[in-house]
């Protein structure tokens, strides 16, 4: 399968997906982000609360995703995790976000398990300053748990964190995602 | 004709289940007690039979890759299963004359079960999954069957 093939998908998505004003989006995810600063004692919590976040809208994203988007996820039975990296990027990015990101051959390592995920146009961002006190902030972190969190329903064990923000003088947004392996749940508990 | 339908989530649990009896009462779901119990061996057969049929099925298809839908016939009824990547089944139990099924348990899950489920605003309790009692989903669901039968 192709990348203008997945390109194509992620823009005829884009096209059919219910949309929302991307102000109204911007500004209510800043306020959750301002809520979680004033309600938690440190910046690490807030990164971690909001991979918490992510996870969960992730386990449901995926569903949408798998239904809406007919990709055939075979890819992810047999732990292709390249194929995956550029569904992630060009359908699901573009579906749910409106941008598509890239995944730069360079960042692959050397067996293929670990790859980052660039986000030049990160909406998240958008109209956001990061005073000097917040600096340990990774305002986009919900991405990185959305991401770990709809990869787990298919079955792939990843950590994904963000290592790159604008908001901290970085030319985009960026993640960096370990892939695992496979989880088995082969035998339930009957 | 629809006999019976189930849904299991990605860990066994059979999250919905409903039957349409063949004298076109359905009003017999497992009332007595004797009759609930047996409800619940049916659903965890069929979960078994679900699950050991289509790992038996991979093992001799010439295809590498599992099936998402089977579906086997009998003189008296056809079963027809789809699973979806996230590992959630959907079970279908129809007359013998009934044709593949797979587009509409497909659209099961995505026009009813991601709308009404996936989407709902309402709480969820992790130790309960199942969504008998979710209403919205019941009407879709029904809505579609009759749609399709």
């Amino acid at each position: 399968r192709n990348i203008k093939m997945l390109r194509q998908r992620g823009d005829d998505m884009f096209k059919k997906t219910e949309k929302i004003n991307a102000e109204l989006f911007i500004l209510t995810y800043g306020s959750i982000v301002t809520q979680l600063i004033q309600d938690f004692d440190t910046i690490e919590q807030v990164n971690t609360k909001l991979d918490e976040m992510g996870y969960n809208i992730g386990i449901r994203l995926i569903e949408e995703f798998l239904a809406k988007s007919k990709v055939e996820c075979t890819a992810s039975k047999r732990g292709e995790i390249k194929e995956v990296a550029d569904i992630i990027s060009k359908v699901a990015f573009m579906m749910f976000l409106g941008v598509s990101a890239t995944v730069p051959p360079s960042s692959w390592n050397s067996d293929n398990t670990v790859f980052s995920l660039v986000v030049e146009d990160n909406p998240l961002i958008e109209f956001v300053e990061l005073p000097e006190e917040y600096k340990n902030l990774w305002y986009s972190n919900i991405i990185s748990g959305v991401i770990r969190g709809a990869l787990e329903m298919i079955q792939l064990k990843v950590t994904v964190k963000q290592v790159k923000c604008p908001l901290k003088g970085d030319e985009a947004t960026e993640f960096q995602i370990d892939y695992h392996g496979i989880i088995n749940n082969d035998i339930p508990a009957l | 004709m629809i006999y019976r339908f189930l849904i299991y989530d990605k860990s066994s649990t059979c999250i919905y289940y409903d039957e349409w009896s063949v004298n076109n009462n359905g009003a017999n779901k497992g009332v007595t007690p004797a009759a609930a119990l047996d409800a619940e061996e049916m659903k965890r057969n069929t979960f078994g039979l679900v699950f050991e049929l289509k790992r038996f099925l991979s093992k001799l298809s010439p295809s590498p890759t599992a099936p998402d839908y089977f579906s086997y016939t009998t003189n008296k009824y056809k079963l027809h299963v789809y699973e979806t990547a996230t590992s959630m089944r959907f079970v279908l139990l129809t007359d013998t004359k009934t044709g593949n099924m797979k587009q509409q348990l497909k659209k099961i899950y995505s026009d009813v079960y991601v709308e009404t489920v996936v989407k709902s605003l309402e709480p969820r309790n992790p130790e309960d999954p199942s969504i008998q009692g979710n209403k919205q989903f019941t009407h879709e669901l029904n809505l579609f069957l009759s749609s399709i039968s």
